[in-house]
């Protein structure tokens, strides 16, 4: 057998030079895909909006980089403000997407609470379809008007409200929440789930329990009955779309089913639907947790100021009513009465309180009432009768007087 | 004697050098880029500018944020920051009251109360920042910057 | 200008410039090179078409993905709560963090398909004959731990593939007869799959497998200057023999001069001249650095190319539709499929037949092989030699069986693993949203 050619290592030589050369052009190329990435387009364009409509220093001191939120105690990161830039400057509501700021959503807030926990989407990516959940492998899209147009529901912001009842589940109403409202309000007045399903540890057991039915996974759901209709109508097979069409019809999703049949609508078996997909368990911090229904409690300050303001206006209508104007004013001078401006400054106030509640008695026995009785002609004061509070007002009205004047002298 | 061949460019040599300039520069870029990856783009931090909140959210006095490391004097509608990192090696220093001074525990520098580092081994005093307002009504303070004690932020 | 370059080469490639014989001969020792390859190779051993080079290419793809790994561990985190969010960190934030993921991806699968080619040339080439069995031997390990070392590293992601991949190796492991249950509860760390799991493999993965690898990847290129260089010199060296031309009488390369005779590692030396070889140095360094640079580029160009995949985060309440293993393990989830074999009431596990026993049979097979050759000693070192032609169909058989089984759970297995023609639409996995 031959021994082979003789060796040649010129060819050796010419390839290895002309593949580094490749090499080269490779990690050149690597450099440049690393170098502009997505999201440096959209800073780009967000600099030169804010040069031409907002002012130039803003458009000097903007930096390229990638933005985010890291919230640990949800356990994520949104990426979304690498390219929706705006969100916390109020003076870009007009802007264009994605640099409009974000609506007023107080009491949440986007530093505190990310984008993500309302909206979906995912957090961590920086391409904008990756970003938007709108990919293979990644369950949750973003619960925006695309989604709702393709799921063909009318109000336009009806998708995201299932996250929003995520946290907001134990409210009975929550403004902002039109469509999951309307589930509500049909559930408060049906009690009857419960007769069938477990809710919040409560109910029968002929259905399956639906407190954390949310995160059932959508592969156990069965299609069988109408995976045709959904595929016939170009619908996917989406939990979504099995929660509909199971509360438009039980029987027909599932055969033997002994759930009544209820005529809803379109907007109620949609929001019935997106109720089931909300009632997930998710772990949320407290500082998160909705403060629920309560009376906006006011702070002491105000409190105090509420409460002198309505006892000097129900004074002032007592001493009308009751007929105290009728012999005195309140720094207008001697009527047939004394003035009773600053009176509470003067005169010590249990005695105050005495005279105004009992007059007569306090003419007969009172040393000081005897004396004023004399001053004033002997007219005397009538009693009326007025309970403590209503006395507390009027002293209240009278002092109402007093900011405008210097301190007398007690005489 | 010039030997003619040496000064002509042959297409071995040509090759020759083409390829070791490319391997030395495809493996001196791979070695920027290697370095490169390990400097991060994104820090699991708060940021060196950052927002503490409306100014209505402090009372008189001083408050301190212990995820910023930062002392925040109001008096009225002047404010100022005093961090709360000691200069010496870094631990946090506490606020005492009753003496009007920053205490480090690590190992005994006292500041006072405008972060003028009295006595221990701290060599600087306690640097302040500059606060700004956002366009959203939040404060903002900027870590990478120094004032000096006479500083004063007014709303 | 040109002295100084071939002056620091000459720096780098030999420790020092020998003056005399003497220290020529102990420059072997002292240079990496000539220590760890002969000073002079064949010609055909050189060649491209002999040995397609693919050990070379293993190694290659073994040094990148050891430096892109090496990489990689600064921003893998390996616990169960982080891992994914890592996994995406790494293809989002962390600069070429996307290239180090992709190439270490791409070099992974292609190490697998070359080590297995290789296997299939040394088959082919008879090159385990002799006293080169214990090379084979050498080399079935390194590709059961290329196989391990595939597998421990797509289970650090911890997505739903790694999760489930886990499950069922760690299933397949508990089939054993007696030791199973023991060994699944030693690998998983427990009972259910979890951190300690995690982090067993991620300690295989990075520190125990490769060690492993590179101590008898070591081994195996000592044997083969112990076995006297590749197969194909077996033949020079017989040619030699054959015209009797005497070995040299003052080279014995004995032990202190005690034993007698020689060595083929002496012989092969002596067979080599000017007619018939090559320098090492730089022929052989300058080809072995031409096959790792093609193999960086082809692994850069893939990267370059192409995303990695990574699917959601683990669930252990599903499991995925259909759950796939990759393609190297799909001809033994095709298997373990099939067969399950029931007689009457006795029900023998697919886990157990095609999980352990076929395999194990092939191993045994590869094990006892060549010791079953008997084909000439002239067919060592030379490509389908006809005196091993029913060997080699047998061994084709084997490869195309296990390829075929490839390609069918690829693309002819659908959700449940159901069959389905390539034209044949699966049906709609039902999706959240």
């Amino acid at each position: 057998m031959s021994k082979g050619k003789k060796f040649n290592p010129i060819k050796d030589f010419y390839w290895l030079s002309l593949f580094s050369f490749l090499l080269f052009i490779l990690v050149i190329m690597a450099f440049y895909k690393e170098a502009n990435p997505e999201w440096k387009k959209y800073q780009q364009e967000f600099k030169s909006y804010l040069e031409k409509n907002i002012s130039a220093e803003s458009a000097s001191t903007f930096d390229f980089s990638v933005k985010q939120i890291w919230l640990p105690e949800l356990n994520r990161v949104d990426r979304c403000i690498s390219c929706h830039l705006g969100y916390d400057q109020p003076d870009l509501t007009e802007a264009p997407e994605p640099f409009r700021a974000h609506p007023d959503i107080e009491p949440h807030s986007v530093s505190k609470m990310g984008c993500t926990i309302c909206h979906g989407g995912q957090g961590f990516a920086l391409k904008k379809k990756d970003a938007h959940g709108e990919i293979e492998h990644w369950e949750e899209p973003l619960l925006g008007r695309k989604l709702t147009k393709k799921y063909g529901i009318k109000n336009e912001n009806a998708l995201i409200q299932i996250n929003c009842n995520i946290c907001h589940r134990r409210d009975e109403d929550t403004s902002g929440m039109e469509m999951i409202n309307i589930s509500k309000k049909l559930l408060t007045h049906k009690k009857k789930c419960q007769t069938c399903h477990i809710i919040d540890g409560k109910g029968g057991k002929l259905g399956a329990d639906l407190t954390f039915i949310g995160d059932k996974p959508a592969e156990r759901f069965d299609f069988s009955r109408i995976e045709n209709k959904l595929i016939q109508m170009e619908k996917p097979l989406s939990m979504l779309n099995w929660h509909f069409e199971h509360f438009m019809n039980p029987e027909i999703v599932v055969p033997g089913s002994k759930m009544p049949y209820v005529e809803y609508s379109d907007e109620e078996a949609w929001s019935l639907a997106m109720l089931m997909m909300s009632w997930r368990n998710v772990n949320l911090p407290i500082m998160l947790m909705p403060k629920g229904k309560r009376e906006e409690i006011p702070s002491p300050a105000e409190e105090v100021e509420r409460v002198k303001l309505s006892l000097v206006e129900w004074g002032r209508e007592l001493f009308e009513s009751k007929n105290c104007s009728e012999c005195h004013t309140v720094g207008e001078g001697v009527e047939i009465g004394p003035d009773l401006r600053g009176i509470t400054k003067i005169r010590d106030s249990l005695w105050l309180r005495k005279m105004i509640i009992d007059p007569e008695k306090m003419e007969e026995i009172d040393p000081l009432a005897k004396k004023l009785y004399q001053e004033f002609e002997e007219v005397g004061m009538p009693t009326e009768e007025l309970t403590e509070e209503e006395v507390e007002a009027i002293i209240k009205y009278i002092q109402s007087f007093n900011k405008n004047m210097v301190h007398l002298p007690f005489s | 004697m010039v030997k003619e061949k040496e000064t002509k460019i042959t297409r071995r040599f040509f090759f020759g050098i083409l390829g070791k300039v490319s391997i030395i520069a495809a493996l001196f870029v791979e070695a920027i880029g290697a370095i490169r990856a390990f400097i991060p783009q994104v820090l699991y931090e708060p940021p060196s500018k950052f927002k503490i909140g409306k100014p209505d959210d402090f009372p008189e006095g001083i408050t301190f944020l212990p995820e910023h490391r930062l002392f925040i004097f109001r008096k009225r509608e002047n404010f100022h920051t005093v961090s709360a990192v000691c200069t010496h090696l870094y631990c946090i220093v506490d606020w005492k009251p009753n003496q009007k001074e920053f205490y480090c525990s690590c190992h005994g520098s006292i500041f006072s109360q405008d972060g003028i580092n009295l006595t221990g081994p701290a060599p600087k005093p306690l640097p302040w920042y500059p606060l700004s307002l956002a366009p959203d009504g939040n404060l903002v303070v900027d870590s990478n910057e120094q004032v000096t004690q006479d500083y004063k932020f007014s709303l | 200008m040109k002295e100084k370059f071939s002056l620091i080469w000459r720096n780098l490639t030999w420790s020092w410039s020998p003056r005399s014989n003497r220290e020529a001969s102990e420059s072997v020792v002292k240079n990496f090179w000539l220590h760890w390859f002969p000073s002079r190779v064949s010609f055909q051993s050189i060649n491209w078409s002999y040995s397609l080079w693919l050990g070379t290419i293993a190694a290659s793809l073994f040094a990148i993905l050891t430096i892109t790994g090496l990489l990689l561990l600064y921003f893998y985190i390996p616990s169960v709560q982080n891992a994914y969010w890592s996994i995406k960190d790494l293809e989002n934030v962390v600069v070429f963090g996307w290239l180090l993921r992709a190439q270490h991806s791409w070099a992974a699968h292609l190490m697998v398909a070359v080590v297995f080619f290789h296997l299939m040339r040394v088959f082919f080439t008879a090159a385990y004959r002799g006293q080169r069995v214990w090379n084979w031997y050498i080399g079935i390990a390194l590709l059961i731990l290329t196989l391990f070392l595939s597998f421990t590293g797509y289970i650090l992601p911890w997505d739903q593939l790694a999760y489930w991949a886990l499950t069922i190796g760690t299933g397949i492991a508990s089939a054993f007869p007696f030791l199973g249950k023991s060994v699944r509860f030693l690998l998983v760390g427990g009972n259910v799959l979890g951190q300690s799991s995690l982090l067993r493999f991620f300690v295989l993965h990075n520190f125990f497998l490769p060690a492993l690898l590179l101590f008898l990847f070591a081994l195996h290129m000592w044997r083969i200057r112990k076995d006297g260089g590749l197969a194909c010199m077996d033949k020079l060296v017989h040619e030699t023999r054959l015209k009797e031309i005497p070995v040299s009488l003052t080279k014995t390369y004995s032990l202190l001069g005690v034993t007698e005779g020689t060595t083929i590692q002496v012989e092969t030396t002596e067979v080599l001249d000017e007619g018939n070889s090559v320098r090492t140095s730089p022929h052989l360094v300058r080809r072995i650095a031409l096959v790792f640079l093609v193999t960086t580029i082809i692994t850069l160009i893939l990267a370059l190319s192409f995303p990695t995949p990574l699917e959601e985060p683990a669930n252990p309440s599903v499991t995925p539709i259909p759950a796939k293993a990759p393609w190297y393990f799909l001809w033994l989830q095709e298997l373990i499929a099939i067969t399950t074999i029931r007689i009457g009431k006795i029900a023998i596990s697919g886990g157990l037949i095609g999980g352990i026993l076929v395999p194990g049979f092939l191993l045994l097979l590869a094990i006892v092989w060549p010791f079953l050759d008997k084909s000439p000693k002239e067919a060592i070192g030379v490509w389908f030699h006809k005196k091993r032609k029913i060997q080699n169909i047998v061994f084709i058989f084997i490869c195309i069986v296990i390829i075929i089984l490839i390609i069918i759970g690829v693309y002819l297995r659908g959700p449940y693993w159901n069959f389905y023609w390539p034209w044949q639409p699966w049906p709609e996995i039902p999706k959240t949203f």
